[in-house]
């Protein structure tokens, strides 16, 4: 009998603790929304969903309609702490665009939120994430 | 969702790796196998044109693989008569039960809910981003490694972090457009989640381990979770997982003489050191294992070694080197603070249940053959405590990803404890 037991054990325990975790997996998953088809990559981002599927999109419209090749860069204008990071998601984000640094003025410039205090650009696209902004004059 | 071109030359990868000699593994083991040598072969190319300088293109990549699987592929071998039918096979391993058919299911189900969570976007890790798959985008359209983009200080992109990765993500861009197919790299975790369980699986009944079934299951519900928490899609974790379980699988999973399989150990064990920084540590302790274990292990470590040391020369000479500037210094007089922090991550937040199954699965099989494993272990939680020990160690960003593999590694140890407890092997 305590043989039985001790060969059994293993897959006593396992079914068990298996189970535990395939129920806390499917309450967690649940809890945060359960099974649906996002928009975007980041559209369940942990600081702010909204918003970073809406940056998303916002690049997706960029890197369709700008001309391939173009230079671009990207900004928070309430934000330039985080002009790094910002950076950093741009070279993913616009894989056929030339991303350059904020200190330079490119063919494009995305404001991620706020305005773009630059004579030398104009507006040609919005969206809820910020604005897409084309340079004219030099 | 996902391009056809990622799914394709991903599941090209097992078709190129199937060069590789297996004995008579399950099929879903010889799968995984097949495709962490595939993975590594096609990687293991780039890495090596790119060190010639050399562009990569289909032309130079696949004639390699496609010569090795016409030489010593599965056709090859039954062609010469080199593979018995299963019945005659020596070490055929047991058909499978209806409840081991039960709880495999729940391991399925738990991958199931990974596929649901990534594809909810809810398991997407900031690291693919901002740069793993930043990197495999500018190295496939560069079609080569890029490390003048990738040193550049102001991209911030761990130019020392080893290649594999980015390296896979170019491979599934060949002959594209020059975009990466994100949701296709974030999608590839649940399925190296499900080649490590098939490895697991496998190879453990390939040993007559009685609960092989059962420990596949734990594993792969237990680390669906991991991966679910701890929001790892598109970042190195799953690979690097997958190649350490598929190494130590064939470490410990042996039927007529330890070493059986090592030539997969060895590939896996190079995969390992080429996907992640911790990887050459996870190398180092296995194959002090596997030397205490054996009394040798220069079989298994030629090629770990030499690819090893191949990347860091590589990264030596174009500069490679880390640009990342850490917040505090390191300092073994913050070890006290670092050990509490890491003994509350050592829970797993899950009450340390993890260990305790673990525990239960040691002492119901021979625990004298678990002990290398677990000082291994322990060998790579010590590694951690030494890389976190600083004023303010934040163990809660990091060690949900970085404990996985040392709980791998004791995983390893009950597989052993049961192996060794396993009936002898059938003839």
């Amino acid at each position: 009998m305590y043989g039985l037991t001790v060969h059994r054990l293993p897959t006593i325990t396992a079914w068990l603790f298996a189970l535990a975790f395939v129920v806390i997996a499917a309450r967690e998953h649940l809890a945060r929304g359960g099974p649906m088809l996002a928009r975007t990559i980041s559209s369940s981002s942990s600081n702010n969903p909204k918003s970073a599927e809406e940056t998303l999109l916002l690049y997706e419209h960029a890197s369709k309609t700008i001309p391939r090749g173009a230079t671009i860069t990207v900004l928070k204008p309430n934000n330039r702490a985080d002009d790094k990071q910002v950076l950093r998601v741009s070279h993913g984000q616009l894989p056929f665009h030339r991303v350059v640094p904020q200190n330079t003025a490119p063919d494009f410039i995305i404001t991620l939120g706020g305005t773009l205090d630059d004579a030398r650009y104009e507006q040609i696209h919005e969206s809820p994430a910020g604005t897409i902004w084309k340079r004219v004059r030099w | 969702m996902v391009g056809l071109r990622f799914v394709l030359l991903t599941l090209a990868l097992p078709v190129l790796g199937s060069w590789i000699r297996v004995r008579s593994l399950p099929l879903a083991a010889r799968i995984a196998v097949y495709f962490g040598t595939g993975l590594f072969t096609i990687v293991a190319e780039m890495f090596v044109l790119s060190m010639l300088g050399v562009r990569w293109s289909f032309a130079l990549l696949l004639p390699l693989p496609i010569a090795l699987v016409l030489w010593r592929g599965p056709l090859a071998r039954r062609h010469a008569g080199r593979w018995p039918a299963r019945a005659d096979e020596p070490s055929a391993p047991r058909p499978a039960s209806g409840r081991s058919h039960a709880i495999l299911l729940l391991a399925l189900f738990a991958i199931a809910i990974l596929t649901s969570v990534v594809l909810a976007a809810g398991a997407t890790s900031g690291d693919f981003v901002f740069f793993w798959g930043v990197k495999g985008q500018r190295w496939a359209q560069e079609r080569t490694l890029d490390y003048a983009f990738t040193k550049e200080p102001s991209h911030y992109m761990h130019p020392d972090y080893p290649p594999l990765v980015p390296l896979y993500y170019a491979w599934t861009m060949l002959g594209g457009d020059g975009a990466l197919d994100w949701w296709g790299a974030m999608l590839a975790t649940p399925l190296f989640l499900l080649m490590s369980t098939a490895a697991l699986w496998g190879f453990a009944r390939y040993a007559d381990i009685r609960a092989a079934d059962s420990l596949a299951a734990f594993f792969a519900t237990l680390y669906a979770l991991f991966y679910i928490r701890n929001a790892v899609a598109g970042n190195a974790e799953p690979p690097m997982l997958f190649f350490e379980t598929l190494a130590l699988a064939a470490l410990t999973c042996w039927r007529e003489r330890p070493g059986e399989h090592d030539a997969i150990a060895a590939i896996a064990l190079s995969g390992v050191a080429l996907t992640k920084v911790e990887g050459g540590v996870f190398v180092a302790l296995v194959l002090l294992t596997t030397w205490i274990v054996r009394k040798s292990a220069w079989r298994i470590g030629v090629l770990p070694v030499l690819t090893l040391t191949a990347w860091l020369i590589f990264g030596y000479v174009h500069g490679l080197t880390d640009t990342y500037v850490p917040r505090d210094d390191l300092s073994f007089a913050y070890i006290g603070i670092t050990v509490k922090e890491m003994i509350r991550e050592l829970s797993l937040h899950l009450g340390y249940t993890p260990w305790i199954a673990l525990a239960i699965f040691l002492f119901s099989g021979r625990v004298r053959a678990a002990l290398p494993y677990l000082a291994a272990s322990l060998g790579f939680i010590l590694f951690l405590l030494a890389i976190y020990t600083r004023a303010e160690p934040h163990l809660e960003w990091s060690a949900g990803r970085t404990l996985m593999t040392p709980f791998l590694l004791a995983l390893f140890g009950a597989v052993a404890a049961q192996r060794s407890s396993a009936s002898a092997p059938h003839s």
